[in-house]
């Protein structure tokens, strides 16, 4: 994501002199399992429509505009199911301004949740990786512990969640008024 | 005699798939005239997120949703066509 896209995001509730500093997606490699899907069964279609036989679509009686339109109406729904996984990936957006961290999640149509806390509610941000996948592309799971009862933080699948969890430490320092730079960042590993 | 039967075996061939296409044409204008309402819905999901967040490609999703809502459209029709032809 380029600097100029940060400056871009405005999100529902953000105040006047609110400032995005920087804000994080799921890494796209999350991506892979429903556009392999999408692909195979678009080939696949093809692969139908490439093999018919001119008037017999293996000995049924239909008529071949019958069976384009079918192909076509199929294709058109693996596009639009293609089309929400990308809107799910893509609204599933965590943002840190110079006041308070927020979780929009997208979970479906017309469902939504947007989450968030002040950054002096931030008391322990952590992160986590699992299995190879996660190791090989340096993506993990961002666990932030906010204060009292107010519920955690879990910011999923984040690119450079190392990375991210020093960002976080800087920031939350220097709205607290503590010295930024000089957090460790801890990984952390859920109980079973 | 011989002819006699492959015509009408011809007749029943026919009229076998006239019927099996009037049928899957109709089961497929059920299915679209579900599909053009969840397209709609997509179209609304789309305006209603990017209110919510506003990014650097949200006028490109914007468009997608109303192209993936002309495709419905157009096959719908295509579809409503083939039947009153059929």
């Amino acid at each position: 994501m380029q600097a100029q896209d940060y400056r871009n995001l405005r999100f529902e509730g953000e105040d006047k002199q609110e400032e995005t500093l920087f804000f994080l997606r799921p890494h796209a490699i999350i991506n892979v399992g429903w556009v392999l899907v999408a692909v195979f069964l678009l080939i696949l279609s093809t692969g139908v429509v490439a093999f018919l036989p001119n008037n017999q679509f293996f000995e049924l009686p239909l008529e071949p505009t019958t069976v384009y339109l079918s192909i076509l109406v199929f294709d058109l729904v693996i596009a639009g199911g293609a089309f929400q996984w990308f809107l799910h990936w893509y609204f599933n957006i965590y943002v840190l301004t110079n006041k308070r961290l927020v979780d929009i999640d997208f979970f479906g149509l017309f469902h939504r949740k947007i989450s968030q806390t002040t950054l002096r509610n931030v008391e322990d941000v952590t992160y986590s990786k699992h299995g190879v996948l996660q190791n090989f592309f340096d993506f993990g799971d961002v666990h932030i512990q906010t204060a009292g009862t107010l519920p955690n933080f879990e910011f999923h699948a984040i690119p450079d969640p190392e990375g991210s969890v020093q960002q976080i430490l800087n920031l939350v320092a220097k709205y607290k008024g503590g010295v930024a730079g000089h957090h460790e960042p801890r990984s952390y590993q859920p109980t079973q | 005699m011989n002819l006699d039967l492959i015509s009408q075996l011809n007749n029943i061939s026919g009229d076998l798939v006239a019927k099996v296409d009037f049928v899957i044409l109709l089961l497929l204008l059920f299915g679209l005239a579900l599909y053009t309402i969840f397209a709609f819905l997509v179209l609304k999901q789309v305006r209603i997120l990017n209110k919510s967040i506003t990014t650097a490609r949200g006028e490109l999703l914007n468009t997608l949703a109303l192209t993936h809502l002309f495709a419905t459209l157009a096959l719908l029709v295509t579809n409503i066509l083939l039947l009153i032809l059929n």
